[in-house]
C-alpha cells in the first residue's frame, strides 16, 4: 500500500479524497438525473427510475416553452438576487465605512452587527413572520408612526411578499457583506491615503479613486458568495408566503421542490434542475473569471 | 501617528456617524430582540391584536416544552390544546409525528454530531486538496472552477438522484448519509478559504522542513496546518454556520430518524394552534448560542477569513 502511495505523484494523492467525494456526490448523481430527466418517471406509476419511458428533449421542451410558472419563477429568483445582492453590497459598505475607524468598544460593536448571521435562516424566517404579521409589531410600529391604525398584509400580497422576503434576506446577510468589505478596506495601505491626502484629495475623492478600485476584488467575492446562495432560495419563501398567493412569490428551488414532491414528477422537475444549472454555470462563468484571475 | 488619523472629521460629521451607527445596531438586534421576547411570553400573549412587546406574564414554559419534549412541561401549549405535534410537510423521505416524549436532547445531539463530523471532514478533505491547488497548481483554473461550481447546483439537481443512491445503498435517514451529503456540500468553501491561507505561507519553509527529513505530509502537518491554524478555524466556523442552518438537504435526505434542529423547528406546529411561535423562538434562543460563541471566541480571524484570498497581505 505505502509502495503504491509512493509511485503516485504527491498532488495526485491530495487531489484523491475530494475527487472520490465529487464523483459520490456530484457526478454520479448528475449522470442519474441526466438519465431521470429525459423519461417521464414519477413514483406514482410504480415503476422504479431505470425502468420508466425514454422520452427524450420533451420535459425540456415542455420547462421552457409550456411552463409560464418556471420561466417566471426563474425571472422572479433573477429580480429577488439582483435586489438583495445590490442593497446588501451597498448597506454592506456603509456600515464597514461608518466603522473604518477605532473607537472604544469597536470590536463588541462588530460583534453585534455580526449576529443576523449566526441565527439559523429558518429561524430568521419564523422571526420575519412574526415581525409582519397583519397584528405584528411592524403595523403597530406605522401605525404610531402614521397616526392612524395600518393594516398592511405584508405576507399575503404578491409584491409585500417579495418584498418581505428581500428584506429578511438582506437583514440576515448584510453582516457577511459588511465583514467581507471590511477586511478589504483595512487592507489598503496606509501610504496610499497618506499620498492623497498631502495631495489635497477630498473624503470623496479617496474612497471613489483609492479604496473602490483598491477594493474591487473583495466586492466581486462577496457577490458571487451572496449570489449563488441567493439562486437557491428556499427557506425563506418556504417559511414567509410558502410561495403563495397562489404562485407568485416562488423562487426556483421552491417550485422545483413542489413540482417534485407534491405533484411527484421527478422526471421533468431533473430536467428542471438542470436548465437551473445551466443557466448558474454561463452566468457565473462570466462573472467568476475575473475573480479567479484575481485570487488564483 | 496613530492609525486612520487622516480620516479627521468635525463634530457634526462625528454625532452622525454615531446617530448612523446607532439605527443599524437597533435594526440588527430588533429581530432578535422580539424572538427573545417571544421565548418567554405565554401562549395567548404569541399573537395576540395588539403586539405586547415585553411580556408581563413571563414564564419558561417554551424553553421547558424544547428541552423536555411536549409530552413532560407543565402547562405548556399541550395542555392548553389538548392537541398533538405533527409534521407540517408531506414528502421527503418520511412524515414525522412528534409526540409527547420526543425532545430536545436527541436532534441537539444529531445536529452537533452532524455537522462537527462533516464541518471536520470538509476541512480535511478541502485542506488536502487546498495544498495541491495552492502549491502545485493541479488542474489550473478548470479545477479550481469546477469545485466551486459544485456550491451552484440547485440542491434539488443533487438531492433527488442522491435519495436514490441512497435509498439502494442503504444510507438514507442515516447519519452516515447526511454527513457525507454535508461534506460535500460545503467542500468548495473549504477549498476556496483554507487555499488562500496557505497561499500565505511561504513555500520554502515547507522544503525546510523536508530536507530535514520530514515527508511531505509531515510537512503539511507539522508545517503548514500550525501555521494556518486562525484561517482553518474561521473556515470551520462559516462551513458549521452552513451546516447548523441547513434544512431543505435534511428534510429530503432523513426525517425520521436522524431529525436535525431545523427539521425539528419545522415540526413546531400543531393542526389547531398553528405555528408555536414560543417553542420556536426558545429553540432558536438555544440553537444560535453555540454559534455565537464560537463566532465570539474566533472574531479576529473571521474577518479576514472571509475574503477568500482576495486582500492580500
Amino acid at each position: 500500500m505505502n509502495k503504491l502511495l509512493k509511485r503516485i505523484p504527491f498532488p495526485v494523492v491530495l487531489i484523491i479524497p475530494i475527487q472520490i467525494v465529487m464523483i459520490f456526490l456530484l457526478i454520479f448523481p448528475l449522470i442519474v438525473n441526466l438519465w431521470v430527466s429525459q423519461t417521464n418517471w414519477s413514483p406514482l406509476f410504480g415503476a422504479g427510475w431505470w425502468e420508466s419511458k425514454y422520452i427524450g428533449l420533451k420535459n425540456y421542451y415542455d420547462m421552457i416553452f409550456k411552463d409560464p410558472r418556471f420561466i417566471s419563477s426563474v425571472l422572479r429568483t433573477s429580480l429577488i438576487a439582483a435586489v438583495c445582492v445590490t442593497v446588501e453590497l451597498g448597506l454592506g459598505l456603509c456600515y464597514a465605512l461608518l466603522l473604518v475607524k477605532d473607537f472604544f468598544g469597536k470590536k463588541v460593536l462588530v460583534s453585534i452587527l455580526l449576529l443576523p448571521m449566526m441565527i439559523l435562516p429558518l429561524v430568521a424566517g419564523y422571526n420575519f413572520f412574526m415581525l409582519f404579521l397583519d397584528n405584528g409589531p411592524i403595523n403597530q410600529m406605522l401605525s404610531i408612526l402614521l397616526g392612524k391604525s395600518v393594516h398592511i398584509p405584508w405576507l399575503s400580497k404578491p409584491k409585500l411578499g417579495l418584498l418581505t422576503i428581500m428584506v429578511a434576506d438582506i437583514w440576515q446577510w448584510t453582516p457577511l457583506m459588511f465583514l467581507i468589505l471590511m477586511a478589504g478596506i483595512a487592507s489598503v495601505p496606509e501610504n496610499q491615503y497618506k499620498a492623497a491626502v498631502s495631495l489635497g484629495a477630498n473624503r470623496l475623492q479617496i474612497f471613489r479613486m483609492i479604496t473602490l478600485p483598491l477594493i474591487k476584488p473583495v466586492i466581486l467575492i462577496g457577490v458571487v458568495i451572496r449570489g449563488m446562495e441567493l439562486f437557491k432560495i428556499y427557506d425563506l419563501v418556504f417559511i414567509l408566503t410558502h410561495g403563495g398567493p397562489g404562485t407568485s412569490t416562488e423562487s426556483i428551488s421552491y417550485y422545483l421542490y413542489t413540482a417534485g414532491f407534491t405533484y411527484l414528477r421527478l422526471g421533468y422537475i431533473a430536467a428542471g434542475a438542470f436548465i437551473t444549472l445551466a443557466i448558474f454555470l454561463t452566468a457565473s462563468y462570466y462573472i467568476l473569471k475575473p475573480v479567479i484571475k484575481e485570487i488564483a | 501617528m496613530s492609525k486612520r488619523s487622516y480620516w479627521e472629521e468635525n463634530k457634526l460629521l462625528k454625532a452622525f456617524r454615531f446617530f448612523a451607527i446607532f439605527i443599524v445596531v437597533v435594526i440588527s438586534l430588533f429581530p432578535i430582540f422580539w424572538m427573545f421576547s417571544t421565548s418567554l411570553k405565554p401562549s395567548y400573549e404569541w399573537t395576540p391584536a395588539t403586539p405586547i412587546w415585553i411580556t408581563k406574564n413571563g414564564t419558561l414554559n417554551n424553553y421547558q416544552t424544547v428541552l423536555l419534549g411536549p409530552g413532560r412541561a407543565k402547562g405548556g401549549w399541550h395542555e392548553l390544546v389538548g392537541g398533538e405535534l405533527t409534521g407540517s410537510m408531506e414528502g421527503g423521505a418520511g412524515k414525522v409525528s412528534l409526540k409527547g416524549e420526543s425532545a430536545l436532547f436527541m436532534p441537539l445531539f444529531t445536529s452537533l454530531l452532524v455537522c462537527g463530523s462533516a464541518t471536520a471532514l470538509s476541512i480535511i478533505i478541502g485542506m488536502l486538496a487546498a495544498y495541491a491547488i495552492s502549491r502545485y497548481k493541479f488542474g489550473g483554473n478548470f479545477f479550481s472552477f469546477f469545485i466551486l461550481s459544485a456550491r451552484m447546483f440547485p440542491p434539488i439537481a443533487v438531492v433527488i438522484p442522491l435519495v436514490i443512491m441512497f435509498s439502494i445503498v442503504g444510507l438514507l435517514d442515516s447519519f452516515i448519509g447526511l454527513i457525507i451529503a454535508y461534506t460535500g456540500f460545503t467542500l468548495p468553501f473549504s477549498v476556496w478559504m483554507v487555499k488562500s491561507f496557505i497561499d500565505e505561507v511561504p513555500k520554502e519553509l515547507e522544503e525546510a522542513a523536508i530536507v530535514d527529513g520530514m515527508t511531505n505530509f509531515q510537512a503539511i502537518l507539522k508545517v503548514t496546518v500550525p501555521l494556518t491554524r486562525g484561517g482553518i478555524a474561521a473556515t470551520a466556523l462559516f462551513v458549521f454556520i452552513i451546516n447548523w442552518g441547513e434544512f431543505l438537504v435534511a428534510f429530503l435526505l432523513s426525517a425520521t430518524k436522524v431529525i436535525t434542529i431545523p427539521v425539528l423547528l419545522s415540526k413546531y406546529f400543531t393542526t389547531v394552534q398553528g405555528r408555536l411561535y414560543g417553542p420556536q423562538a426558545a429553540l432558536g434562543i438555544i440553537a444560535s448560542i453555540p454559534v455565537i460563541i464560537f463566532a465570539f471566541i474566533i472574531q479576529k480571524h473571521l474577518v479576514r477569513g472571509l475574503t477568500f484570498g482576495a486582500v492580500k497581505r
